[in-house]
């Protein structure tokens, strides 16, 4: 609601209504002898004064005629505020989606080998004095107890231990990327430096009202698992799955394509009962960071595995590099892992299959069980010139989407689950994609860098189940800031260049050429890759925007 | 309410120069009041009108929320002391009536001729320091050619 003070009203408000009133008294019989010219005792004491009230009046019932339903609010293009939004999807049982803050690790040097705590929400800032704070209290120990940390040494003599921290206040300007020097605030004694120890990820923004509308559907359907609304519904209605990090979702049931263990019969032909779930729980991709320990296996490699709760259902391996490196890892537009990464292999196969109730063919195991809680991985690093011990401290950051364990539990659950249904959870398969775009403004345009990498890097990180993104919508979205031109040659160095990976449950990759990636160019059923397994997304740092202004 | 001069087919505004409503010979002392012997009185004509002049003259210009072309510099230059000599209290003078001759001629919805103003003048003024009142004698001619002339004192505040 406005407020009621003089303060909510302008100039133009009142002469407008000034002009209501002067109307209405002229247009009577016992009115129309007053003189209500500017100047007069009638206009001073009568006339302004009622002006401002009905002008107040009138804003009021303009905010209301705007709130009254969603579409309204849409419509009427004004900033409406989350509380106005919410009290008419209360009616429904939700609320607006709001975006999270951005959240990672950092990096503590200490020059002594001591027991450390550092207390929850103690203060972080970087050089632009963005803050960040701890989210619990840390105890680092080289030899932790329950509850505790590890202190690592460190190559340079000093020890280091990692905390999670998340940021002050929600925007994508909290997306410190790995290696970025942080300043502690009350930095314990021994401390020699702080820094990011892998990209901070989150900092998904809130939900516009047309999204909020176009999830009502889900909120009025039944809270079941018999069809696509009713999953959706159940798993984010807050009385029930209440999972609030489900952005969009695909479900592939029998007789879909994609769907393989609708089959497992002497025919071969798709029976009922068999179900796939593909949530996608974030926005910005998800990174997971593991700290593993490497087995050395042969000269300068070494070897370790990834175990199902580790990473429940992780997409893919992002980079792997040694455990204390900060070397911020960027996009290589011609494989999948990140330039910066050491090389490596990985095995996947299935684990903890039996006894979980889920029907997974022995004959397809990797496949059947690729991006859900079933899987594992045995990881093969190679060409590890740092140090040449028996073993090897590791840093794996993975593509992870979150709650798919959580998730899958849910539908588990003895309450929950479904008698009709065998329901399986899977990450969606991610279309990591790199952008790079040489774009022209005039001086005298505001448009600056970070605002086209936002727009364009949340465009495409809200494209979910679709089969392509077109050059087109990316020029669109892109146009739709102050710019004048943008290079759609095919230089190799300068003109428009989109491209994508997505790996395939059989661990192939896949490559999208731009300028469209197309799915349907290289679908295949078989290994789940369909445009209603596969998500679109991209990290900032891999939206590479030259803007020059003339 | 009583109308004192058979002003029919005007429209009406009430009183707030007290006396206003007295025309007489000469020029009649008026002050702003809405109290005068508690009776409320309508005005029109040209007393209306040199009742409206007053008003916009002595409002200060830009003190009207959300309308600040009201009023004339008048008072804010006399209290600013702004008005060291004779001839700036003139040029002043001629000022602020020219902001609120525009003011009058641009709000003339439903007057007559007689409630139009054509032009005013500075007949007479006084400056008394010791009371801290500024006197002004002011003409007053309507686009009908009548004429009115008042006696409009202001005090200035010492802060």
């Amino acid at each position: 609601m406005t407020d009621l003070s003089l303060t909510s009203i302008t100039s133009e408000d009142v002469t407008k209504a000034k002009e209501i009133l002067i109307n209405v008294l002229k247009s009577s019989e016992q009115y129309k002898n007053l003189d209500l010219n500017a100047g007069t005792v009638l206009h001073d004491l009568l006339l302004r004064p009622s002006a401002e009230i009905l002008a107040m009046a009138i804003n009021q019932f303009n905010y209301l005629e705007e709130t009254k339903s969603l579409q309204a609010m849409v419509d009427s293009g004004a900033a409406i505020p989350a509380d106005a939004v919410n009290s008419i999807l209360s009616n429904f049982g939700v609320t607006l989606y709001e975006g999270s803050k951005a959240s990672g690790q950092v990096m503590i040097k200490v020059n002594a080998d001591k027991e450390y705590t550092v207390a929850a929400n103690s203060l972080f800032t970087d050089s632009s004095g963005l803050k960040f704070f701890t989210t619990d209290a840390v105890t680092a120990n080289r030899r932790p107890g329950t509850g505790e940390t590890t202190l690592y040494p460190a190559s340079d003599g000093n020890f280091y231990f990692v905390v999670t921290v998340i940021a002050e206040n929600e925007g994508t300007n909290y997306l410190l990327n790995q290696g970025t020097r942080l300043n502690m605030e009350y930095p314990m004694y021994n401390f020699v430096s702080a820094e990011a120890y892998n990209n901070f990820t989150g900092a998904d923004p809130s939900d516009t009202i047309q999204e909020a509308i176009d999830k009502l559907p889900y909120s009025i359907s039944t809270r079941t698992l018999d069809s696509r609304t009713s999953i959706r519904a159940i798993l984010t209605d807050p009385d029930f799955g209440n999972f609030t990090s489900i952005q969009d979702m695909s479900v592939i049931g029998a007789g879909d394509a994609g769907q393989l263990r609708d089959k497992h019969n002497a025919f071969g032909v798709a029976m009922f009962g068999r179900v796939d779930i593909y949530p996608r729980t974030f926005i910005t991709p998800a990174v997971t960071v593991l700290s593993k320990t490497g087995t050395r296996i042969a000269p300068n490699t070494y070897e370790f595995d990834i175990s199902e709760s580790d990473a429940p259902g992780f997409y893919s391996i992002f980079s792997i590099t040694d455990a204390e490196s900060v070397v911020a890892p960027t996009f290589n537009f011609n494989t999948l892992t990140a330039i910066g990464s050491y090389r490596f292999t990985e095995v996947r196969s299935a684990a903890g299959v039996n006894g979980s109730g889920h029907d997974i063919s022995q004959l397809n195991e990797l496949i059947e069980t690729a991006y859900t809680i079933y899987q594992k991985s045995h990881v093969t690093v190679y060409d590890v010139m740092t140090g040449a011990g028996d073993t090897h401290e590791f840093k794996v950051e993975l593509y992870a989407a979150p709650d798919i364990a959580g998730i899958q539990t849910y539908v588990d659950s003895f309450d929950v689950k479904s008698v009709k249904a065998d329901i399986l959870v899977r990450s969606p398969l991610m279309c990591i994609s790199g952008l790079r775009m040489n774009v022209e403004a005039s001086v005298s345009s505001a448009v600056t860098v970070d605002e086209l990498k936002n727009k364009l890097a949340d465009y495409i990180n809200r494209k979910s189940f679709v089969s392509k993104i077109t050059q087109a919508e990316l020029v669109g979205v892109a146009y739709t800031s102050d710019i004048k031109t943008i290079d759609l040659s095919s230089d190799p160095t300068v003109g428009f260049k989109f491209e994508g990976e997505i790996r395939a449950a059989d661990g192939e990759i896949k490559h999208l050429y731009g300028p469209n990636l197309i799915i349907d160019n290289i679908a295949d059923h078989n290994k789940l890759v369909l445009p209603s397994t596969c998500i679109f997304c991209t990290d900032i740092n891999h939206v590479f925007i030259n803007l020059i202004k003339v | 309410m009583d109308i004192s001069t058979n002003y029919s087919g005007h429209t009406t505004d009430i009183e707030l120069l007290k006396t206003i409503s007295y025309p007489g010979g000469g020029s009649q002392q008026v002050h702003l009041s809405l109290t005068y012997n508690n009776t409320p009185r309508a005005v029109a004509g040209i007393e209306k009108l040199a009742q409206r002049y007053a008003l916009l003259f002595l409002t200060e210009l830009g003190s009207v929320q959300f309308d600040s072309t009201i009023g004339s510099i008048f008072v804010p230059y006399t209290i600013g002391g702004n008005i060291q000599t004779y001839g700036a209290f003139i040029s002043t003078f001629a000022i602020a009536n020219a902001e609120v001759t525009n003011i009058i001629r641009g709000n003339i919805d439903g007057l007559t001729d007689d409630e139009i103003l054509e032009s005013a003048e500075l007949v007479d003024f006084n400056l008394d320091k010791t009371n801290a009142t500024i006197t002004l004698q002011i003409k007053l001619i309507s686009r009908a050619g009548s004429t009115l002339v008042f006696t409009l004192p202001t005090t200035t505040v010492t802060v």
